[in-house]
């Protein structure tokens, strides 16, 4: 014998591993005819049902028009378009959703989590509470709920409360003052906010930590991107939501629809979030903190150098799986009406029957997406879990 | 008392200790009484001082508070459905019994080896009795088809049958995760990423609209059985998960130990790895239970009338409409009963496992 996996032991050793071998390939052999058999069949079935019912199989009708409106689309879109593009603009709907979603869940949750840590009992207790009553009923309540209540409960569009003249709230939903050309300022606000944080960071990490650095060049970009956008409704001039007979006119406009899935999915998510803030927190074992005092490093730099990063390091898997989750959960949207990929992929089964084509593809869109989540925290993961140099 | 007790400190003192520690603690103090005092008058003034209890449309109208005359109104049809009206404590009998089976499994008095034959002979005949009398057809009880189910009882057998089918499934997926055969466990892999990685709804569109379609021509399933399934494979996934944390809390000297007794794979498993394993996600496991329990609301997406939809189907009446929020609040409420009081007991069982550990 040459190979060294086969000399060891003594010859009925090795009939024992050959015949045990030996079972493992009829076993896998067999799951696979097995598998491949149902396959056929089932496949034989779907073929068989599509023709009694008259439902066309593949992927043309992406190029059939699609004949109904949607709502509100992020690009320019009517009924005469193609399933393909009613499709995009589905997509496109739930990444707004999500990533509003996720931005807005992680500050509440991150502060409620913090509101759970506070020696003040009565702020803990306000922490508690967010959390167990958002956690305890079912996302779908609160969001049929949230929807009523903006809908029925807030005043007609003729009535709408005015937010100090720079937004309207009404059951037509939440109108605001943006600049004329707003996706310009929108993209200019975000270039300066982008490279004033950068700017900043760089100029800070001589004479800070790295957690300090970073957190003041977050808030300075923000300000930073903040002050470009007001200055560009300055220079441009400002649309202005106003009422103009029974509509309103002017100004960016958020749906009830959005507004009801957006507040409903951070909610429930911010709860999630503050348990993981909190848990990650708790685990640092105290002789950490105790270690960094005896090295004669400051408050700041214990927490910033040796708590946060061991917190966080606990806190990014979960965290990505929160993210993920609300990702999937944006998916409620059927019922309440927001258009996004599962509503629209609803609408299109009921007009022409092609199921399992949509199905496949709000699958590949979900698992697309939730791998593009998982490859950004774990890159995340990788950066906050490096030795520092 | 020990005369090595502290003094008592004085009332005020430990106030002050707690609410007034330093000025900003004090403000804090201040601002939150005073917004929770406001929110707690205004909720007891609308909820309770000039709410309606009675089913008056017009005195709900004219009140200032809430209505609860809605919820006195509608609460057979929010909780039982579309079921006959007459027949509708069948559906109480068998949702009760199912609750007192659950209490009992909850009761860990009853873990041992004689409670265990008492408690799987206890759920044989909840089942039973379950489901004989929600479809009667029997000793003079009229038959109600699946379709005509709704409410808490839908809620509760959804949840449950979700919670058992997917037991076995999602053990077998968690040792076929962690086979040596290469097949085994790609196909285990792909099924638990697959399932995990899409919304709970589109594996409901598949069993509403797929499900049908790959069948042979001619056979029907009707919808519960279809939600049934699709809750079943959906749950598999995420329990498949659940069991193979617990078994990455096992050394390998055990598989090491088994093994080199000279036990089968089979046996390895099911005398060594499973019951420890097993045990040590029990947890887990009222977790799982409790996510069931909250995801089951979503079939109101595919007309289900469960405990969501039957309050919808409730609100339909366009006489009560506008008194949604009572409700929403009712069966918020029943939802957050439940769901709160599971996340606790899992919380004390893992306290008592840890202790169980210890010694």
């Amino acid at each position: 014998m040459s190979s060294p996996a086969t000399s060891i032991g003594d010859a009925a050793w090795r009939a024992r591993e050959r015949t045990r071998r030996l079972r493992e390939w009829v076993v896998q052999g067999a799951l696979a005819l097995l598998l491949l058999a149902l396959a056929v069949g089932l496949a034989l079935n779907v073929a068989a049902n599509l023709e009694a019912r008259q439902i066309r199989s593949g992927f043309d009708f992406l190029a059939d028009r699609a004949g109904f409106d949607i709502g509100e689309a992020l690009i320019r879109y009517s009924a005469a378009d193609d399933y393909l593009r009613a499709f995009a603009v589905g997509m496109l709907n739930t990444l707004r959703v999500a990533l509003a979603g996720i931005v807005a869940a992680t500050l509440l949750g991150v502060t409620v989590g913090l509101m759970r840590l506070s020696r003040h009992p009565l702020v803990a207790f306000l922490g508690t509470a967010h959390v167990e009553v958002y956690r305890n009923i079912p996302l779908i309540i609160q969001l049929l709920a949230i929807y009523l209540v903006v809908t029925e409960l807030l005043p007609d569009s003729t009535q709408a409360i005015s937010l100090g003249g720079a937004g309207l709230l009404s059951k037509a939903g939440l109108q605001i003052a943006v600049p004329e050309r707003g996706w310009l300022a929108l993209g200019v606000a975000l270039g300066v906010g982008v490279a004033a944080g950068a700017l900043a960071r760089r100029a800070l990490l001589a004479r800070f930590t790295a957690l300090g650095a970073s957190a003041a060049a977050l808030a300075l970009g923000a300000a930073a991107a903040l002050l470009a956008w007001l200055t560009m409704g300055m220079a441009a001039g400002w649309s202005v939501p106003r009422l103009d007979g029974f509509s309103i006119e002017g100004g960016a406009s958020l749906t009830p629809e959005f507004l009801a899935l957006w507040l409903g999915l951070t909610l429930f998510t911010s709860a999630s979030i503050a348990e993981i803030v909190r848990a990650g927190a708790q685990a640092v074992p105290r002789g950490q903190w105790d270690a960094a005092m005896a090295l004669g490093l400051t408050r700041a730099q214990a927490i910033s150098t040796v708590i946060f990063p061991q917190a966080l390091r606990l806190a990014i898997p979960p965290l990505a799986s929160q993210f993920m989750n609300l990702t999937k959960n944006s998916s409620l949207a059927v019922i309440i009406g927001y258009p996004d990929l599962v509503s629209i992929a609803n609408t299109s089964i009921n007009q022409n029957g092609q199921a399992l084509e949509v199905i496949v593809i709000i699958m590949g869109v979900y698992l697309t997406l939730n791998l593009a989540i998982s490859v950004l925290m774990n890159a995340l993961n990788a950066r906050v879990t490096r030795a520092p140099k | 008392m020990s005369a090595l007790a502290p003094p008592p400190t004085p009332l005020l003192a430990r106030l002050r200790a707690r609410f007034f520690y330093t000025p900003g603690a004090s403000i804090v103090t201040l601002v939150a009484a005073a917004v929770l005092g406001w929110l707690a008058a205004r909720g007891l003034g609308w909820g309770v001082r000039d709410a309606v209890f009675a089913p008056d449309y017009q005195a709900c109208r004219d009140a200032a508070g809430a209505c609860w005359g809605f919820v006195a109104e509608k609460w057979r049809l929010i909780l039982f459905g579309r079921y006959p009206y007459a027949e509708q404590w069948r559906p109480a009998l068998a949702t009760a019994a199912i609750v007192l089976m659950l209490c009992a499994t909850a009761w860990p008095a009853l873990w041992t080896r004689r409670g265990a034959r008492a408690l799987t002979l206890g759920w044989a005949l909840a089942f039973a009795v379950f489901f004989g009398l929600m479809f009667g057809g029997f000793a003079g009880l009229t038959r109600v088809g699946t379709e005509l189910w709704g409410g808490l009882p839908l809620t509760v057998i959804l949840t449950l049958i979700g919670m058992t089918a997917s037991a076995p499934l999602g053990i077998a997926l968690a040792l076929g995760r962690r086979s040596q055969l290469p097949l085994v466990k790609a196909l285990s892999v792909a099924y638990i990423e697959l399932v995990r990685g899409v919304p709970l709804i589109t594996v409901l569109f598949v069993a509403t609209f797929i499900l049908p379609l790959v069948l042979p021509a001619g056979w029907r399933i009707d919808p519960f059985w279809r939600i049934v399934i699709g809750i079943v494979l959906f749950q598999a996934a995420y329990m498949a998960e659940t069991v193979r944390g617990g078994l990455q809390t096992l050394p390998r000297g055990q598989t090491l130990a088994a093994q080199s007794l000279g036990l089968t794979w089979w046996q390895m498993q099911t005398s060594v790895i499973l019951p420890q394993a097993l045990v040590a996600i029990i947890p887990a496991f009222v977790n799982s239970l409790l996510s069931t329990f909250m995801d089951t609301s979503l079939v109101t997406v595919v007309s289900m009338y469960d405990l969501t939809g039957s309050l919808r189907l409730a609100l339909g009446d366009p006489q009560w409409r506008e008194f949604f929020v009572e409700g929403y609040l009712f069966i918020a409420a029943i939802y957050f009963t439940a769901s709160f009081g599971m996340s606790r007991y899992s919380l004390w069982l893992e306290g008592r496992l840890k202790a169980d550990r210890s010694h």
